[in-house]
């Protein structure tokens, strides 16, 4: 199916991982510039997903007038892309912790208690992908996904007021995101690799329709074991290019897949060389193995 | 009787290398011969000493279990 068109509705889905600093995912590892050989990483399933405001960019703009008239005007370039919110129902305390580049402490208050902090004095935030999954029906009335995967963003909490309010989220947690660019893809695939024709191979981010919700695991080969597992079950068995996407090191990699179980989750794969990271990015409905 | 913080072929261990119950999806790291380890998602500062004391720990088991049955690799480790 080639590029089409259709209707967005509602916010299904809120996924967050690492990015290491060479753009390459890394699920929630708190060290993804040193992830050891072997190693099988998720991206973070954000819960309660309510709601993402859009992006304030803002462009440039001259204008040209002169003996009383408008002579033409030339826009001139991004100036800024500006942030933008997004809201759970929920309050993850892992979640919480990971963006904000602290730990949920569950020993030192009680072991059935857990302190977290916004970590105020980190100017740096952990940077990361975010994947906001919509619901997409096409004109022909078929319903998919589309999902805003940005590149890389750091996420700063916006605790909710304490109030009497009743009814739906009186308190819902939100996050403020700040996108940057990247010229690396969540697939692992450099932009340059896409065939999207974006200026500088590099953007905030991309855009991807699918048939299916998505789920994103890295895992780093050690150079001998012939499969890794995925983190949910994927709908459908594809390694062949249809609706999965296999990378490895930067390259697509459905030549060196020969399976992927969907009741395990399990590859079967030609091991590559130490250290090569493999990105799978797969149809999910989220049921666990 | 196998270290639960142990896991082998797609039978994953019961706890963390910190000891902590868990959900999945979880990361994961091989530790060889298709034994794995669940990692906590804020290890702890021993965790890549625990890992290495695990992987240690596998050396004569497996040795053992290969002397049982060397032929049936996922009862090896089982019975670990």
């Amino acid at each position: 199916m080639g590029a089409t068109s259709g209707h967005f509705s509602g916010a299904y889905e809120a996924l967050w991982c690492r990015r290491d600093s060479n753009g390459y995912p890394k699920g929630i590892s708190t060290t993804p510039d040193s992830v050891s050989n072997g190693s099988t990483h998720h991206a973070y399933r954000i819960p309660g997903l309510v709601q993402a405001t859009a992006p304030s960019v803002s462009r440039g703009r001259v204008t040209f007038r002169g003996g009383m008239k408008a002579r033409g005007s030339r826009t001139t370039g991004l100036e800024d892309f500006g942030d933008f919110t997004i809201t759970t129902a929920a309050f993850d305390e892992t979640f919480d912790a990971l963006v904000t580049g602290s730990v949920a402490d569950a020993t030192t208050g009680g072991s059935n208690n857990v302190i977290t902090a916004p970590n105020s004095n980190l100017a740096d935030k952990p940077q990361g992908f975010l994947v906001l999954t919509r619901g997409f029906q096409t004109s022909d009335g078929a319903n998919k996904y589309m999902h805003w995967i940005y590149n890389n963003v750091t996420l700063e909490p916006v605790d909710p007021e304490v109030n009497q309010t009743t009814g739906e989220n009186p308190q819902s947690m939100a996050y403020t995101v700040t996108p940057s660019q990247s010229t690396r893809s969540i697939f692992g695939l450099p932009l340059s690799a896409l065939t999207i024709a974006v200026e500088d191979n590099n953007d905030y981010y991309i855009r991807y329709r699918t048939d299916e919700r998505i789920h994103v695991t890295t895992y780093i080969d050690d150079a001998s074991a012939t499969s890794f597992v995925v983190g949910y079950r994927p709908v459908s068995s594809d390694h062949a290019g249809l609706t999965n996407v296999f990378s490895t090191q930067g390259a697509v990699s459905h030549a060196n897949v020969s399976g992927f179980s969907v009741t395990t989750g399990a590859t079967t794969h030609t091991a590559a060389s130490a250290g090569n990271i493999w990105v799978a990015v797969y149809g999910t409905r989220f049921t666990a193995i | 009787m196998r270290d639960l913080r142990l896991g082998y072929g797609d039978e994953f261990p019961a706890l963390t290398v910190g000891g902590n119950a868990y959900q999945r999806p979880v990361s994961t790291q091989n530790i060889g011969d298709g034994y794995f380890v669940a990692l906590d998602v804020f290890p702890s500062e021993d965790a890549q000493r625990v890992i290495d004391e695990l992987k240690a720990s596998l050396t004569p088991k497996k040795q053992k279990a290969k002397e049982v049955n060397p032929d049936d690799a996922e009862s090896a480790g089982s019975s670990l």
